[in-house]
């Protein structure tokens, strides 16, 4: 695993809270990073076959 | 990971709102100041209400003040000190709306409870006018409702005849109707006035409409009037021997059907603005 999964949801996690909407264009950017069909948070519900059955539990509640 | 989703979804949506809201005030500065404003909605004065200052006007010319009082009222003033007997039908509860937690008070069924009000509160010389809200109970039709609303004048002095109450009322009809109006005074009854006459006016025969209001006969029942009972002055604290006086009163909506032409009294209570608009113009 190049980098655990609690990492990664708290690297998104910081980035939507910093991620400055000023304008229709950053919106549609905002949308598209984190909302649209290709969004980076899509892959991590891939990876979730990976954790440790101890650790799901707490992933859900992220 | 969905608290990840619903968080990215909840800035999304705030800053939706702010972006749109940025561009409504960006383009603030893109208005024309020159631009005629939004027209203002006005309202209109209900045709109650401008018949009521339309008649309150022509006695207010001849010295008579404007005088209101409370819609609950107890036996007393509304049946008792008119001299209304123990056992007249109007007393009765199919007649008069009595207050389900006290039996001794009503909803007024007459505006002539501020007369005895006043009475008992001054001496005469008195000229009062008395327009408000009274109620009965009947069978709601387009010719009569539950509450209605009636205009009552008082008179009341040294020497005070029959003959000014007729020229009182002519002045009246003449004000309300044109110059040309002629009026006749009928026999009637009331318990608070003796002798008691009903006043019409001449409305003519022209149309079929004229037919049907005047029922065939020309002549437009406006008021009943009356000099006022000695036992009425003499509950309410005035000499009688002194003083004699006249009263009369009308219902305001009866008036206003004849002057805009309305044919159901109960357009006046359902608040249909289709109906109040078409009173904009008026005064």
């Amino acid at each position: 695993m190049a980098q655990d999964i609690f990492e990664q949801i708290d690297q998104i996690k910081d980035e939507i809270n910093q991620y400055a909407v000023g304008s229709a264009e950053s919106l549609e950017a905002f949308r598209i990073r984190f909302l649209g069909t290709k969004n980076i948070i899509k892959p991590l519900f891939a990876l979730m076959g990976q954790v440790e059955a101890e650790r799901k539990k707490n992933l859900g509640k992220l | 990971m969905n608290a990840l989703k619903v968080l990215a979804e909840e800035k999304f949506d705030l800053s939706k709102s702010n972006v749109a809201d940025g561009e409504k005030s960006a383009g603030a500065g893109d208005i024309d100041l020159t631009a005629p404003a939004e027209p203002f909605q006005l309202g209109s004065r209900h045709p109650v209400s401008i018949v009521i200052q339309k008649i309150s006007q022509i006695f207010e010319r001849i010295g008579y003040t404007v005088v209101e009082d409370k819609e609950i009222e107890n036996e007393w003033y509304n049946f008792t000190a008119l001299n209304t007997p123990e056992d007249h039908p109007a007393r009765d509860m199919t007649d008069t709306y009595y207050l389900a937690r006290d039996l001794t008070h009503m909803l007024r069924s007459q505006t002539s409870t501020v007369q005895i009000h006043t009475m008992e509160q001054k001496q005469p010389p008195i000229r009062i006018i008395s327009p408000g809200r009274v109620y009965r109970n009947e069978t709601i039709s387009a010719r009569s409702h539950c509450q209605f609303h009636q205009i009552e004048g008082l008179y009341i002095d040294e020497g005070v005849s029959f003959a000014d109450l007729k020229q009182t009322l002519l002045y009246f009809a003449k004000e309300m109707f044109g110059e040309d109006a002629r009026i006749r005074l009928r026999p009637s009854f009331f318990p608070f006035t003796e002798p008691s006459a009903e006043m019409d006016v001449y409305w003519g025969l022209k149309t079929e409409s004229d037919h049907r209001i005047t029922k065939g006969t020309g002549w437009l029942e406006v008021m009943g009037c009356g000099m006022v009972d000695p036992a009425v002055l003499d509950n309410c604290g005035i000499d009688s021997n002194k003083y004699s006086g006249f009263a009369f009163g009308m219902g305001i909506e009866r008036q206003a059907m004849h002057l805009y032409k309305i044919n159901d009294i109960r357009y006046y209570f359902e608040n249909d603005l289709r109906f109040l608009k078409q009173f904009s113009s008026s005064f």
